[in-house]
């Protein structure tokens, strides 16, 4: 029923658009999280007006689908801004599928930095006052640190999601992983669609699972370090 | 104007036509990812064997895999699996095709279903041990203890990973109309189609799929609340009789 060598084939086919794929899931990360941090801070600071605004966009975010974000950018936004004379129809497709994704993640890591750093005692700030310690010179040396073992769990998770969630990018034409796959099974008019996608999903089952493993590998890492360190406090 | 807004608001009733069939796929593969994770939950805690590795299979292949990914693969390789079993045992006893709605349920409850069963299996294990000694030292059944003292604290506990999964799964849902199946965002996408207004109709989607997500949102932080409260007055209650004998 399956075709092992055609399952093969597609698997050698379909391999060299993985870091089409990663380096989406990265980009998308890495403006998130630039996003994330400056819609945090606001947050924290609670700078009126953009702090409710910022509200409204991560709950925006949060509760409409991924798929309807990708065409409303992808679609709607060239359209929007025709009507204030501004002309994007140029930006490859690529461009569209990051931007999506980025202002998702934004909103996704602004919750997340702005709970890690809620999350670190008062008596922490604090105490690094007392020892003459100005506010960024504490951020950076005693709250970043705590924050960065509150987060990296949360945002490991929210990588394999974006990682996973990559997949929809072929909807608005761009060629990764499930596009190639597409165009693979187009080209023997759907006679090997179960033997592609079942190559499409050992790749990112295999990548998803890797990642988790590592993910699960730091953390019991300094979980120990810190056991170790309350031990001798 | 920047939007189009009376035909938004043309195009609403549409949309609204569609919510039951949504919010059917949503609550019934949620409640059949609710029953199911829970026996997996249970077969990987007591270390079936066979049937837990099988578990663990499950569950990383449907959490590991995109869902739309398993939604081509169940949509399309499932009649040709069964006419493959129907041609090797010589009768059609299997069916070759399915009602959309059926398969999009199947696939949203098996996907679900592999997270729930993670979020059951941490919180069931988290409840201290020592319950189950007092619940088995009253004389109750393994299943009775199972329901009657574990199951209720790992739900409190667990409720805010529950009403996330279920807000993810709404928000997949909307994949559904890669197999066809006519939920709210299969009619804005054939709208939008066919009258070239993208920017409209996926707003106007995207404010539905806000309200809608949002009211269980809502709902969902109600119920915390309300447990918290409840645990707390338990708390309180139990401390005063402690006090009183």
């Amino acid at each position: 029923m399956i075709n092992f060598a055609e399952l093969i084939d597609a698997f050698w086919k379909l391999l060299p658009k993985l870091p089409l794929t990663l380096s989406f899931t990265v980009l998308a990360l890495i403006g998130g999280t630039l996003l994330g941090f400056v819609l945090a801070l606001v947050r924290i600071f609670r700078v009126p007006v953009f702090s409710q605004l910022i509200v409204a966009y991560v709950s925006f975010m949060r509760c409409t689908p991924g798929i309807v974000q990708l065409f409303l950018i992808f679609y709607g936004l060239p359209q929007f801004l025709d009507k204030i004379g501004i002309d994007i129809h140029g930006w490859s497709n690529f461009t569209f599928a990051v931007l999506a994704f980025g202002l998702h993640c934004g909103a996704v890591m602004s919750e997340v930095i702005r709970s890690a750093y809620l999350a670190v005692p008062k008596s922490q700030h604090e105490a690094a006052s007392a020892v003459g310690m100005s506010y960024l010179q504490s951020l950076r040396r005693i709250i970043v640190p705590q924050m960065v073992r509150i987060a990296v769990p949360i945002v490991g998770n929210n990588a394999i999601t974006i990682f996973k969630e990559s997949s929809l990018v072929f909807t608005v034409g761009v060629v990764d992983l499930m596009g190639q796959a597409q165009i693979l099974t187009q080209s023997r008019y759907g006679v090997t669609l179960i033997e592609t996608y079942l190559a499409v999903s050992f790749i990112y089952w295999f990548c998803s699972m890797v990642f988790g493993r590592l993910l699960a590998y730091y953390q019991k890492r300094t979980e120990r370090k810190y056991k170790i360190m309350a031990r001798k406090a | 104007m920047l939007l189009d807004w009376d035909y938004m608001l043309s195009k609403l009733p549409l949309i609204i036509e569609a919510i039951p069939r949504t919010l059917l796929m949503v609550l019934v593969s949620a409640m059949l990812g609710f029953v199911i994770g829970f026996v997996l939950a249970l077969v990987r805690s007591y270390k079936v064997p066979v049937l837990s590795q099988l578990a663990t299979a499950y569950i990383s292949v449907f959490r590991g895999v995109p869902l739309l990914v398993q939604m081509y693969l169940v949509y399309f390789g499932l009649p040709e699996l069964f006419g493959h079993l129907n041609e090797t045992l010589g009768v059609a006893l299997l069916p070759t095709e399915f009602n959309k709605m059926f398969i999009a349920i199947l696939i949203f409850t098996l996907y679900t279903a592999a997270y729930q069963a993670e979020v059951w299996y941490s919180s069931l294990n988290a409840v201290d041990y020592q319950q189950m000694e007092a619940a088995l030292s009253v004389g109750m059944t393994l299943p009775q203890a199972l329901i009657r003292i574990f199951v209720p604290q790992a739900l409190v506990s667990a409720l805010p990973n529950f009403s996330n999964l279920f807000i993810s799964l709404f928000k997949q849902t909307s994949l559904a109309f890669s197999i066809k199946v006519i939920d709210i965002m299969a009619v804005a996408k054939m709208e939008a189609g066919a009258t070239y207004r993208y920017l409209e109709m996926y707003v106007l989607v995207a404010l539905v799929y806000w309200v809608l997500i949002f009211g269980f949102e809502r709902l969902f932080i109600h119920l915390e609340k309300y447990f918290s409260n409840q645990k707390k007055q338990q708390a309180v209650s139990s401390g005063q009789s402690g006090i009183a004998g």
